[in-house]
């Protein structure tokens, strides 16, 4: 027996109404690289940031 | 409000023998609170009230002291509307009660800190043009159980908690009460854990160190992420701050002027209006794209500070304007750090989503080119949000269909798209939607523009014409 979830039966019921058209694999790899770079540059900056505040936080007594 | 402040007073020199200063100090604290609230209210005063917060420090603490200490507190229920006693007997009134209750203030027996535990919704205070993580509660008053919302506040005693452990006490309690898979903590929980992560003893205290609290954190099962306001850099930073709170998520701020370190809460905001909106800055991206993010909106952000009374509001850049005049150790105090206490399941931080959702528009697909976008995004649980898409009234039904269908993780981030028009009328016109648990690569899920939804199917990627039509915004992480 073929079970689909609901999810396929709308993606199957729009791909015969025409509606689904593929994505030209080079042209989602090339939005996958931008967004992959994008994000270590990112993440990169953002491992350095709490390295140098990380032991400031033991230094900061908060009792007001 | 007078009336209350005489039942009080008379409580307090017969049942208390409070005389000379610490009366006066004490009934100054309790006046300059009330004085923050609606003067129509009416207020049941009950003694004596056992606050379990409070009957928890005084026998871990209080009741080892040579001086007595009185266990009980005074409890006052705010209502709406003229209250009798007679009402809390009567079953044809209880609609009545429960409609006008505002919540509860316990004073606590700790002269002159007096200002203990209390739930009060926001209406309840003259200034309530906000909205904030709200906390539903069931309380009681006069023996009549009664649901509050609100966000849970306590001053410091001075004495057994600062400003850091009452700052994470109230921040305990919102998870607390408000997810099942949190406990609320009472004060001596925290110091217990507190104390495992302590050259020094906890009690008395004298503050903690932001990493202490940061710890204490992740021991009762948050995955904690702290941001510098030195390392971000100023826009950043408050960017962050604002993405966080849109998510329901209260924020613990560190403030700073060098001489004092101070523990606040941020949770909530104000309701943007029209200019502030038009005021939004743009950035400029290739092909004419235009981006403004409601995380960049310079209002007034909601603080629950321990040294004032609930709600105040203020800017980000300046936390500390009410001790202007007030107390000159605060005098230049600014957000330095925040905190936030994240579910352990959410590995992508807010940073990282933003950074996404900004190089996805400005990728090779070109979603938007010559075109302004304002875009507003929020942490939601995948619950919340396929609730929110299955309630919306304006939102394609294919389109609704295929996000409540789409798989998701426990936790999605959200980027609405919209503009400055649209937005005014609280909609949008496309969206975005991250999975929350993948941190270290791209992670849509889908992304809607347009007309129409890019999706990964289970063997490639393909494109539906999905009108989203505009459609109206989430809401239900701030009320």
């Amino acid at each position: 027996m073929d079970i689909k979830s609901n999810l396929e039966l709308l993606i199957e019921k729009l791909r015969k109404d025409g509606k689904v058209t593929p994505i030209a694999p080079e042209e989602w790899d090339s939005v996958m690289v931008k967004m992959e770079e994008d994000l270590k540059e990112y993440q990169t900056k953002d491992e350095l940031r709490m390295k140098n505040s990380e032991e400031k936080l033991f230094h900061l007594v908060l009792n007001g | 409000m007078t009336r209350v402040m005489d039942a009080v007073q008379a409580i307090l020199e017969s049942r208390y023998e409070l005389r000379n200063r610490n009366l006066s100090a004490s009934l100054a604290r309790l006046g300059t609170y009330l004085k923050t609230m609606r003067q129509d209210l009416h207020v049941l005063v009950e003694h004596p009230y056992v606050d379990k917060d409070y009957r928890d420090t005084y026998y871990h603490y209080y009741a080892t002291k040579n001086s007595a200490y009185s266990r009980n507190s005074i409890r006052l229920s705010f209502f709406l509307n003229s209250v009798e006693e007679t009402h809390f007997r009567d079953p044809a009134q209880f609609d009545a009660i429960q409609s006008g209750y505002l919540g509860f203030l316990s004073v606590r027996p700790t002269f002159p800190k007096v200002i203990g535990r209390s739930v009060i919704d926001k209406r309840a205070f003259s200034k309530d043009d906000c909205v904030i993580c709200p906390m539903p509660l069931n309380a009681t008053a006069n023996g009549l159980k009664l649901d509050v919302t609100g966000f849970p506040h306590s001053s410091q005693d001075g004495e057994a908690t600062t400003c850091a452990e009452t700052t994470l006490w109230s921040v305990l309690q919102y998870f607390g009460n408000k997810y099942a898979e949190h406990a609320p903590v009472l004060p001596s929980q925290a110091s217990k854990v507190l104390t495992q992560f302590s050259v020094e003893r906890i009690v008395p205290s004298k503050g903690l160190q932001a990493g202490q609290v940061s710890y204490a954190f992740k021991e009762f099962g948050f995955g904690v992420k702290i941001y510098s306001k030195a390392e971000y850099g100023y826009t950043p930073f408050f960017q962050l701050i604002r993405m966080y709170v849109e998510s329901g998520i209260p924020v613990i701020g560190f403030l700073s002027n060098g001489s004092i370190g101070h523990a606040i809460s941020i949770v909530g905001r104000a309701k943007p209006s029209a200019a502030d909106i038009a005021s939004l800055p743009e950035t400029d991206y290739p092909d004419g794209l235009k981006v403004s993010e409601f995380a960049d909106l310079d209002i007034e952000y909601v603080f629950m500070d321990d040294n004032h009374a609930p709600y105040r509001t203020g800017l980000l850049s300046n936390p500390a304007k009410a001790y202007e005049g007030v107390d000159d150790r605060f005098k230049g105090c600014e957000l330095i750090y925040f905190l936030v206490p994240l579910h352990r399941r959410v590995y992508l931080e807010a940073g990282s989503a933003r950074t996404q959702v900004i190089s996805l528009l400005t990728s090779p697909l070109k979603p938007f080119t010559n075109k302004s976008i304002l875009i507003r995004t929020f942490l939601s649980s995948s619950r919340s949000f396929k609730h929110a898409i299955a309630s919306n009234p304006t939102m394609d039904p294919d389109a609704k269909e295929f996000l409540i269908h789409a798989s998701m993780p426990k936790f999605v981030w959200v980027a609405e798209i919209s503009d400055k028009t649209l937005i005014a009328n609280g909609e949008a016109h496309s969206l975005v939607v991250l999975d929350a648990t993948e941190p270290k690569q791209p992670s849509i899920i889908a992304a809607m523009f347009n007309g129409t939804c890019v999706y990964r199917d289970l063997t490639s990627e393909i494109t539906i014409a999905l009108p989203l039509r505009p459609y109206s915004i989430m809401g239900s992480n701030l009320q």
